[in-house]
């Protein structure tokens, strides 16, 4: 059965928005059109964001408090950027939401808080998935992948893992998609497929030959386009970094090959 | 005179010397302490003292803190410091890195803006790397990112600072103000369609208003136009080294004007609503001045090159740079102080005092490569070494670093690119005229007749002039990218039409990247040893204006206009006061960053905190 209304936590760890931004793109529908119920299947969401929500300050931090308490049912928890591990940073932090006696609160104890009570969990953009640029070789923070903080065993309380959507960005109705299907699986009308990667299946089924690497890249925009089948890749003539991959950036660097004078 | 502060001076041929005077440590930096005691005492002096904490700022690009103490009797902000919180480490991660890969991961550091940051890396090793790219890979790029400005600008007026004065948000905080926009006709109506003030103020509404839901969908049409040249956004697919990757047509500039014809339209309403907001405003509250003024420092790089004079050499660079569409320049108390880049980069130093970094020692760089005097602190000498410590307002508190020119504090953004181009009178293009004391911005029909836009260099730099001249930025943007889609159909008519020039990555060179962002300044300074990254320094516009104090005790600018922020909210009780000026103020930068603002109104509350807190004032 699809519930009345639900809640989307979005927390922001060691990332760029860049997510953020792709679903903010997206157009099939367009995210406003998702939040105010205007799919089928999805019932109103309110999405507390820092990049968009209304609501500041105090205000904010007590609706992370009550869907950490369980009272947003159902949640889903979506986490754009790397997990940083803040027992690197010592006396200090890498990330803070918040503040308790006086210390910033990590995003990885909000993750502790909210993980147990979401019905799903998404990982959006490599950086959530796999780590991405800040989990690189050389990096001063431990960035990791949200799967990797969680652990493989993790699963939420609609008994998923959490649900992968690499791409540096990715695509933003691929977000879009992925809800939308959340909901379809909540009311059993549809179950959500994942793969191997714990990705969508419809949404990384395509693959095709990294020409660098010589490695499988799964990714839609060279069939979907960038913004409404405008722009992409190598499909516009530029370059495929295999943004979607596991070990992105260390194993495809160079992420540009010069070329051969003409 | 170029530089106060700084010791240094020009000679008779017009070269940057050491000035005769400066001996033993020239760049040397007296390291006072700050008062220490202040907050505590101030929060202790009266219940009517409050310190705020909002935490986090919603609606601005990353993760931002903001820290002020407000005194609600006398509406003044007695303290305030902005926190940056998050650190992902890039520049540690870029060190030993090949060159290139500079393009595609600085391009990461901001999904908001990663297009600039992708151009000003490749603008970096095509200095390094001594190669120039032809002209159409020129013309498409400067496209591409006026359409990404277009695109955050909308973002920005819209979603993130535009529900400060929706309805919503005027009724819970000046609900005087409100009931008066009922009454109030909108001068421009025949142009935006919005026949009173309060019609603009539900515009406004989050999710919901008109213009909100306009806006998203403009941004769309904005970043087709951006992907249409750079391959996708954010983070485009197609810039390289000397060039451009993206497959140039006909079509794709045809393809460029269709949407170009929408936003045209699109420019007229955003700045002729916002003109008739603001002016409400001052008219119904004059005090509306004194919001988040600032000193009137004002730094840009300028951006968009003449695809003719760019040749990416530092030697040439104040050339080229003064034929750029948004003339490069500093200004020091609303004088102009110089349009040249290679004293724009002279006068930047970083300080770290109160920043989560260790001081570095080494100097590989004493002159720039014109043999110019480099501060120690400069970008070129900096070092990122990490150090995470406890928060505490007299010695650490932020992630965010203190960037100065000749040692004062600097804004950039669409207002600094107006003013600097205004002021330089340089501009050469067919629509936007520099008047010296304004621009005139000459919008062509579209589904709307023709319009003239005239932004003037207002009195005084504070928050709503940021936000008027943002409105109009839309416009310049606007009018930028028409003009280099006829320099495309131009070039690629004659045959031009070559995106890409070969280049080899050298063993050692130095080079800096000198681009601005929609929210203003960026460069990115790269040194090249043994054909690896030895050094990557990334100095962003939020890096300069969410800065916190410098070794002497001055504010960063975010920090100086909330500190001059008389509080104009209407409030009953103490638990009612929402901080509506400060976060308009805090806002009307456009930060872009990962921070952190607290707030709380209850007096016992806060002497608590102010005892307890490790952050605190003892």
């Amino acid at each position: 059965m699809t519930p009345e209304r639900a809640t989307i936590v979005w927390l922001s760890g060691g990332g760029c928005d860049g997510c953020t931004m792709a679903v903010l793109g997206a157009s099939t529908p367009g995210l406003e059109q998702l939040l105010l119920g205007a799919v089928p299947g999805v019932p109103p969401l309110e999405l507390i964001h820092t990049a968009l929500s209304y609501e500041g300050g105090a205000a904010y931090l007590a609706r992370l408090e009550q869907a950490a308490a369980g009272r947003l049912a159902p949640l889903i928890l979506v986490l754009e950027g790397s997990v940083l591990d803040e027992s690197r940073a010592g006396d200090g932090f890498f990330t803070g939401l918040g503040d308790s006696g006086g210390r910033p609160i990590t995003i990885s104890t909000w993750l502790d808080r909210l993980a147990p009570q979401a019905a799903a969990v998404i990982a959006i953009g490599t950086c959530a998935t796999w780590g991405g640029i800040p989990a690189a070789a050389g990096n001063p923070t431990g960035a990791m992948g949200l799967g990797d903080y969680l652990g493989a065993q993790f699963r939420s309380q609609l008994g998923l893992p959490v649900i992968n959507l690499p791409g540096c960005a990715p695509h933003g109705d691929n977000f879009i998609e992925a809800v939308t299907y959340l909901f379809l699986h909540i009311a059993e009308t549809v179950p959500l497929e994942l793969d191997a990667y714990n990705r969508p299946r419809w949404l990384y089924g395509q693959g095709f030959r990294h020409a660098q690497s010589a490695l499988d890249v799964q990714c839609n925009v060279p069939t979907r386009g960038w913004m409404r089948r405008v722009g992409g890749c190598a499909t516009v003539g530029g370059r495929c970094i295999a943004c979607t991959m596991p070990d992105f950036p260390d194993r495809f660097s160079p992420l540009i090959v010069p070329q051969s004078e003409e | 005179m170029c530089f106060k502060n700084l010791p240094i001076e020009f000679d008779a041929h017009g070269r940057p010397v050491l000035r005769p005077d400066a001996s033993g440590d020239p760049f040397g930096v007296p390291r006072p302490a700050l008062d220490p005691a202040a907050a505590a005492q101030k929060i202790a002096s009266g219940a009517h003292i409050k310190e705020l904490m909002l935490d986090p700022v919603t609606r601005v690009a990353g993760a931002l803190a903001f820290h002020t103490v407000v005194d609600l009797q006398s509406r003044r902000v007695l303290e305030a410091h902005t926190e940056a919180r998050v650190f992902r480490g890039y520049e540690v991660i870029l060190k030993g890195r090949t060159p290139t890969d500079a393009i595609d991961i600085s391009s990461r550091a901001c999904g908001v803006c990663g297009g600039v940051h992708a151009t000003c890396a490749a603008m970096a090793l095509e200095m390094a790397f001594g190669v120039v790219p032809p002209p159409l890979a020129l013309i498409a790029r400067n496209l591409g990112e006026a359409a990404e400005l277009l695109y955050d600008h909308s973002l920005h007026l819209f979603l993130l600072a535009g529900p400060d004065y929706s309805a919503l948000a005027v009724s819970a905080t000046t609900p005087s103000l409100g009931a008066r926009a009922q009454q109030t006709p909108a001068p421009h109506a025949h142009i935006h369609g919005l026949p009173r003030i309060a019609a603009i103020m539900e515009g406004l509404n989050p999710l919901r208003g008109a213009l909100y839901t306009e806006a998203l969908d403009i941004t769309r049409v904005a970043r087709e136009v951006a992907s249409l040249m750079l391959g996708k956004y954010p983070h485009p697919s197609t810039i390289i080294p000397g060039g451009l990757l993206t497959t140039l047509s006909a079509g794709s500039f045809n393809q460029v004007l269709g949407r170009i014809v929408r936003l045209l339209d699109y420019a007229k309403k955003v700045a002729l609503l916002w003109e008739d907001l603001i002016e409400f405003f001052y008219a119904e509250l004059p005090a509306y001045a004194a919001v988040g003024e600032r000193s009137r420092h004002l730094i840009g790089t300028g951006m968009w090159d003449d695809a003719e004079a760019y040749d990416g050499s530092f030697a040439t660079c104040d050339a080229w740079g003064e034929r750029r569409q948004a003339t490069p320049g500093v200004i020091v108390d609303g004088q102009l102080r110089t349009t040249r880049l290679s004293a724009l980069n002279l006068g930047m130093e970083e300080f770290v005092d109160h920043s989560f970094y260790e001081q570095w020692h080494a100097q590989p760089f004493p002159s720039d490569p014109l043999g110019g005097p480099l501060s120690p602190y400069h970008p070129w000498n900096k070092q990122t070494i990490p150090h995470p410590t406890q928060k505490n307002w007299k010695e650490r508190y932020t992630w965010a670093t203190a960037p100065r020119w000749d040692r004062l504090t600097m804004e950039s953004g669409p207002i600094s690119r107006h003013w600097i181009t205004a002021a330089a009178a340089k501009l050469n293009n067919p629509f936007i005229v520099a008047t010296g004391d304004g621009l005139q911005i000459e919008l062509p029909k579209g589904t709307m007749p023709a319009l003239t836009l005239h932004w003037q260099i207002p009195e005084r730099l504070n928050t709503l002039e940021r936000v008027r001249a943002r409105a109009y930025h839309v416009a310049y943007c606007c009018m930028v990218a028409y003009t280099y889609l006829l320099q495309g159909f131009e070039y690629l008519r004659l045959g031009k039409d070559r995106t890409t020039t070969p280049y080899q990555i050298p063993d050692s060179g130095i080079g800096v990247g000198f681009w601005e962002a929609g929210r203003g300044i960026l460069t990115h300074h790269a040194v090249v040893e043994g054909g690896r990254l030895a050094n990557y320094q990334i100095l962003t516009p939020s890096s300069w204006m969410a800065s916190p104090r410098d070794p002497w005790g001055l504010p960063g600018p975010y920090e100086e206009a909330v500190l001059n922020t008389p509080i104009l909210e209407e409030f009953s009780r103490p638990d009612d006061f929402k901080g509506i000026d400060i976060l308009r103020t805090i806002r009307s930068f456009d930060p872009c960053m990962p921070c952190t603002v607290h707030m709380h109104a209850d007096g016992q509350v806060i002497v608590r905190d102010a005892t307890t807190c490790a952050c605190g004032v003892d």
